[in-house]
């Protein structure tokens, strides 16, 4: 007789209560959340005002961009979703229902907040829209990665058109952080690629260089190069208005340009040695070596690493407070700054938590995504539990 | 994918490439250097500034607000308070000071838990496994950043003031203006007890490649270590014990942990406690599946096993990542501008602003992050080698 | 080896400045003004996040210089910088211009190297402490924990205060900027707050409960504040200055927003300097002879400047009758030369 209540009993028995540690243990960490869970809901329901965030949403979606150029950042943010979502439509098979339930549920937390806000309103939604247009075109129609490659850069290359002559020294919170984070990754993958590659070259003249500086780059922290980097650019071009944003996209390009280089050497060493002599006892150069053959397989094995690296990208962008610019945290700095809402400390922060939270999770979702696509046929422990 | 037919190089032709590349390459390198000195020397010209390090001489005039410098007494050197009248040069060696003491803190804090969060996503129990799974997500996928300052204004400063704090155990108090507990002065300086448990460490780490060599060398070598340590912590004689006692706005006396400092130590710890659970994790998944089934077979305990068998082997897999974690984590002490915590990054900033000096300035930061990970990379790499060896 | 890129890292981003134009040209070439100025300083630098527009004393000071040099008050690129990066930002020619609430100090003109303008707002650095800790006077705060920005040189101030007073056991600590600092002073971990005194009374009035704070008397050192370009361009430095001293005169005159184009007919030779109908005092310059005319039109004179900001419609209202930031005639410091 083996009802839901009995199957229930047996599976706690085996994962919870196994031996007179585990109850402890279980007991322990119960108690802990219930009491935590308890705090937080009570304050986050009766204690806190969250009209601070309501009020503050522009200044948080897109700093102090002036409201004639609204539709420049909604555009941007429209193609912003479109590439993640095709992105994820690499990785994933399109599931209505799963995703129907997880867009009601997204839903369900944010339209209190956002509500009464037409604009942004409207403004999430075609970017949910976007997003699963996108995932569903690229799973459907099976695209490969060369297809989705072609769109993001010309994505990219969109988004930048359209947004810079609003004045780049004015984008500001959300908007800043997804199109700083997109479009440094571009270059820092372009140029982490070339400097793994130079790397293994045997030409010392181009080792040695791509050593010193991937080993510099390794001890030196963002903060002091993006700082210079601000500090040396408009000495090049005194003429020119070189803006905060580029200067800070070369930085974080400099520095994380290094790192994706020791993420694709990570790649290019797993792969077998025989393929390369082969290769050379056939008299391909090796140029062609490293293009046709190592480049697309060292790609597909550094994914992981990769994203792992676009993620710390993304969660560096608050260090360009140095350099002036208005990210997501410094326009919530902004709004705690101004007299009305100067308590609301905890407000602010928790807001500020949970979205990064939540666009940290989607990037680690698709990273997941297409790892797990890439790697069909090894069985892992982890997924055996 | 459809590849143009290239035309195949023979020997002579890939040699002349190489060759060409090489050229290419130098030339551009030494364009660039001869450029850049050239426009150097042409703006130090310009702006009558003169490229020197004699300021470090200077009296520094600013207040540093906690750490230790470097100074001689009766001949030793020892860490001594640092002074406003002091010279600039040791107000960036109580930079450093600050560095590398939330450096090394953090790193053990963030090894301890992070083996154990990464270890825990192997139990047998449900609810740890998974709550181990949620730490290493909340904590990887939000900015350093913002986990500091929710540390800091978040925590830290919301903790009673000074005149309604209570005394734990009557001598600890833990308020707003940080952690104060009793001190036991040392026999030694303070300066010398630091050298002597350095040295205790390095030749713990040398152990190691003694560790199947030679049984009676080792035992040697550890009473030695042990030796220098009780040295090294060895109470004044007659005992001295420095209460903390309550001035009007703080306490004064004993051991004082400011918040910036807790908060600093703390939001990196975890932060890259995350980091160093998922490396464990990923050690861990790349060990034989037979490992954990012969285990079962032979009766042991999950725990036994974890703590026996897989430990040992997937500390060796995970070093070098551990090393890297190391030195990122030494880099993002320079968040600590963001807390008003005086680590170097802050204090070499702020010298710049009061002279004039940040050429020399950056220069000297860049020579001090440098040798930091160099220390670190090489520690690792050693530690990295023995146990390659011994295993 | 691994020392060798590093250095050369050095050398590249050492360049402190190159030989560069006369500014004048450069900013009329770009069209742009740069102008370094502070975003959360409410009164004198301010992002006001409700309409996205700066607001300030010296905003309008970068305005009026953007429309005595370019003709248009509009043609101004905010460059938002600390009180940490501000002359580092000059020196790199990042801005043209820095008007951010910076106190003129001998070691700024002599190491740092930049050149000061006329002082056109007199504060002091003041201490501002919780009614609930009962202090009165500076002398009561031995061993307590002062709290002050980065880079503001108050640190210094601070310290010769302390080591004046004979204290060894004080602290100072520093923040990044005002708010994290009044966030620290709130909480209680800083015992007094220290910076301008102009700062202190508007985030006292606007904190949340303004009666629970207290500034104290005395005020630690004079705070005359400034703008400043580099060294190393007297024209363009002499064009700033007749641009402030411009504003002055233009209020002692008086010369507003509103009357100043009947002001421009007027048959008065000493107005008529000053505004650019004789006299070819901009011409030589090289910018329009009419500068204070285009300045006093797009963004007022200093009376107008000082009260949209500072006066008393606004909530960081600082008494201006009775304090050094008068006009000369009414006992104050605000003078500006003749223009014979």
């Amino acid at each position: 007789m083996s009802s839901p209540f009995h199957s229930m009993i047996f599976w706690s028995r085996r994962n919870l209560f196994a031996t007179a540690k585990d109850v402890a243990l279980t007991v322990m960490l119960v108690l802990l959340s219930i009491w935590a869970a308890y705090h937080f809901i009570h304050w986050a329901v009766l204690v806190a005002r969250w009209d601070v965030v309501s009020d503050s949403l522009r200044v948080f979606l897109v700093g102090t961009l002036p409201p004639t150029e609204f539709w420049r950042a909604w555009i941007a943010l429209l193609f912003v979703a479109l590439i993640v979502g095709s992105m994820s439509g690499l990785g994933f098979a399109f599931r209505p229902r799963q995703m129907a339930l997880t867009i009601l549920f997204l839903a369900g937390l944010t339209f209190p907040i956002v509500g009464n806000n037409i604009p942004v309103l409207a403004a999430v939604c075609s970017m949910t829209v976007s997003f699963v247009a996108s995932w569903f075109l690229v799973s459907r129609l099976a695209l490969s990665i060369r297809h989705v490659g072609c769109f993001v850069t010309g994505s990219l290359a969109l988004i930048f058109m359209i947004l810079a002559p609003a004045g780049m020294d004015r984008w500001g919170g959300l908007l800043l952080s997804l199109v700083f984070t997109l479009v440094s990754s571009f270059f820092i993958i372009i140029f982490g690629v070339l400097l793994a590659f130079g790397r293994r070259s045997n030409n010392w003249a181009l080792r040695l260089p791509c050593i010193m500086y991937i080993e510099s780059m390794r001890s030196l922290p963002l903060i002091l190069i993006v700082y210079w980097i601000w500090i040396a650019g408009p000495l090049f071009f005194p003429t020119w208005n070189v803006a905060a944003v580029t200067r800070g996209i070369a930085g974080f390009v400099v520095y994380f340009s290094a790192v994706a280089a020791e993420s694709v050497r990570g790649g290019l060493q797993g792969l077998p040695k025989g393929q390369q002599e082969a290769a050379r006892s056939l008299g391909l150069g090796e140029f062609d070596i490293n293009y046709q053959i190592l480049l697309p397989q060292a790609l597909r094995a550094s994914v992981p690493a990769l994203m792992g690296n676009i993620l710390d990208v993304f969660n560096f962008v608050p260090v360009v407070f140095v350099v002036g610019l208005a990210d997501f945290l410094r326009t919530g700095e902004m709004v705690l700054a101004s007299p009305r809402y100067g308590d609301r400390t905890y407000e602010v922060y928790v807001f500020m938590l949970v979205i990064y939270f939540a666009i940290g999770s989607v990037l680690t979702f698709v990273a997941r995504g297409l790892e797990h696509h890439l790697s069909k046929g090894s069985r892992r422990l982890s997924e055996l539990h | 994918m459809t590849a143009r037919p290239r035309r195949l190089a023979n020997p002579t032709e890939r040699l002349w490439r190489r060759q060409v590349i090489r050229l290419i390459v130098l030339a551009a390198l030494g364009t660039v250097i001869t450029l850049l000195i050239r426009a150097l020397e042409h703006s130090l010209a310009d702006q009558g500034i003169h490229f020197s390090f004699d300021y470090l001489f200077e009296v520094a005039g600013i207040p540093i607000s906690e750490g230790r410098t470097l100074g001689i007494a009766h001949g030793w050197p020892v860490l001594q308070e640092y002074l406003p009248t002091d010279m600039n040069s040791q107000a960036l060696l109580t930079g450093l000071f600050n560095t590398v003491s939330v450096s090394l803190m953090a790193i053990v804090a963030a090894t301890v838990l992070g083996v154990a969060a990464g270890l825990g996503r192997f139990s047998s129990n449900w609810l740890l496994r998974n709550m181990c799974f949620a730490f290493t997500e909340a904590f990887r996928n939000t900015p350093l950043l913002v986990q500091l300052m929710f540390w800091y204004f978040g925590v830290l400063l919301q903790l009673p003031p000074i005149t309604a704090v209570a005394h734990l155990l009557g001598a600890v108090t833990v308020s707003v203006h940080g952690i104060s507990a009793p001190r036991i002065d040392s026999l030694l300086p303070a300066g010398v007890g630091l050298l002597l448990c350095l040295l205790a460490m390095l030749m713990w780490i040398s152990t190691t490649a003694l560790r199947q060599v030679n049984r009676r060398a080792r035992m040697i070598v550890i009473w030695l270590i042990a030796a220098l340590v009780v040295l090294a912590l060895a109470p004044a004689i007659p005992l001295n014990v420095d209460y903390p006692i309550s001035g009007r706005f703080q306490e004064f006396g004993g051991v004082n942990i400011s918040p910036e400092l807790a908060a600093l130590v703390l939001a990196i710890s975890v932060n890259s406690a995350a980091y160093i659970a998922e490396i464990v994790r990923g050690a861990v998944d790349s060990l034989p599946i037979g490992q954990w089934e012969a285990a079962a077979s032979l009766g042991l305990t999950r725990s036994d096993l974890l703590r026996q068998v897989i430990l040992p082997q997937a500390v060796k897999i995970a070093l070098p990542s551990l090393g890297n974690q190391y030195i990122s984590l030494t880099k993002n002490t320079s968040l600590g501008i963001a807390v008003g915590f005086p680590e170097l990054f802050n204090v070499t900033g702020t010298i710049a602003n009061q002279t004039g000096r940040s050429l020399e300035g950056f220069l000297i930061l860049m020579v001090t992050y440098l040798l930091l990970g160099t220390a670190i990379s090489f520690a690792v790499n050693y530690a990295n080698s023995n146990a390659l060896r011994v295993g | 080896m691994r020392i060798g890129l590093p250095l050369l890292f050095a050398a590249f981003f050492l360049m402190v400045t190159g030989s560069q134009g006369a500014t004048l040209d450069l900013v009329v070439r770009r069209g742009l003004l740069n102008c370094g100025t502070d975003n959360t300083n409410p009164g004198f630098g301010y992002l006001n996040t409700r309409t996205g527009q700066m607001e300030g004393l010296d905003v309008d000071f970068c305005r009026a210089a953007a429309a005595a040099v370019l003709g248009d008050s509009q043609k101004v690129n905010f460059i938002v910088v600390t009180d940490k990066s501000r002359f580092t930002a000059l020196q790199t020619h990042q801005v043209d211009v820095v008007f951010a609430h910076t106190t003129i100090e001998p070691e700024r003109e002599s190491a740092v190297g930049v050149d000061f303008l006329p002082i056109n707002f007199y504060d002091g650095t003041g201490i501002m402490v919780k009614v609930s800790s009962k202090v009165t006077k500076f002398d009561e705060l031995e061993g307590a924990t002062f709290c002050t920005t980065q880079g503001s040189g108050i640190e210094a101030t601070l310290a010769s205060a302390i080591s004046r007073m004979g204290w060894r056991k004080s602290t100072v600590l520093t923040y990044e900027n005002l708010e994290r600092l009044f966030i620290a002073f709130n909480a209680g971990r800083c015992d007094a707050m220290s910076t301008d005194r102009s700062a202190l009374v508007s985030w006292k009035a606007n904190s949340a409960r303004p009666a629970d704070f207290k500034i104290l008397g005395e005020t630690l050192d004079k705070s005359p504040f400034a703008g400043f370009v580099n060294q190393g361009d007297p024209r363009w430095r002499n064009i700033l200055r007749w641009i402030v001293f411009g504003l002055f005169q233009a209020e002692e005159s008086g010369v507003t927003s509103v009357n100043i184009v009947e002001r421009l007919k007027t048959a008065d030779p000493f107005v008529q300097r000053v505004l650019g109908v004789t006299g070819s005092v901009g011409r030589d310059f090289g910018i329009a002879n009419d500068f204070v005319a285009k300045m006093v039109a797009q963004v007022g004179n200093y009376g107008e400047i000082y009260d949209r900001n500072l006066g008393e419609k606004t909530s960081y209202f600082l008494e201006r009758k009775g304090t050094p930031n008068a006009q000369w005639k009414d006992g104050g410091l605000i003078y500006s030369p003749d223009w014979k």
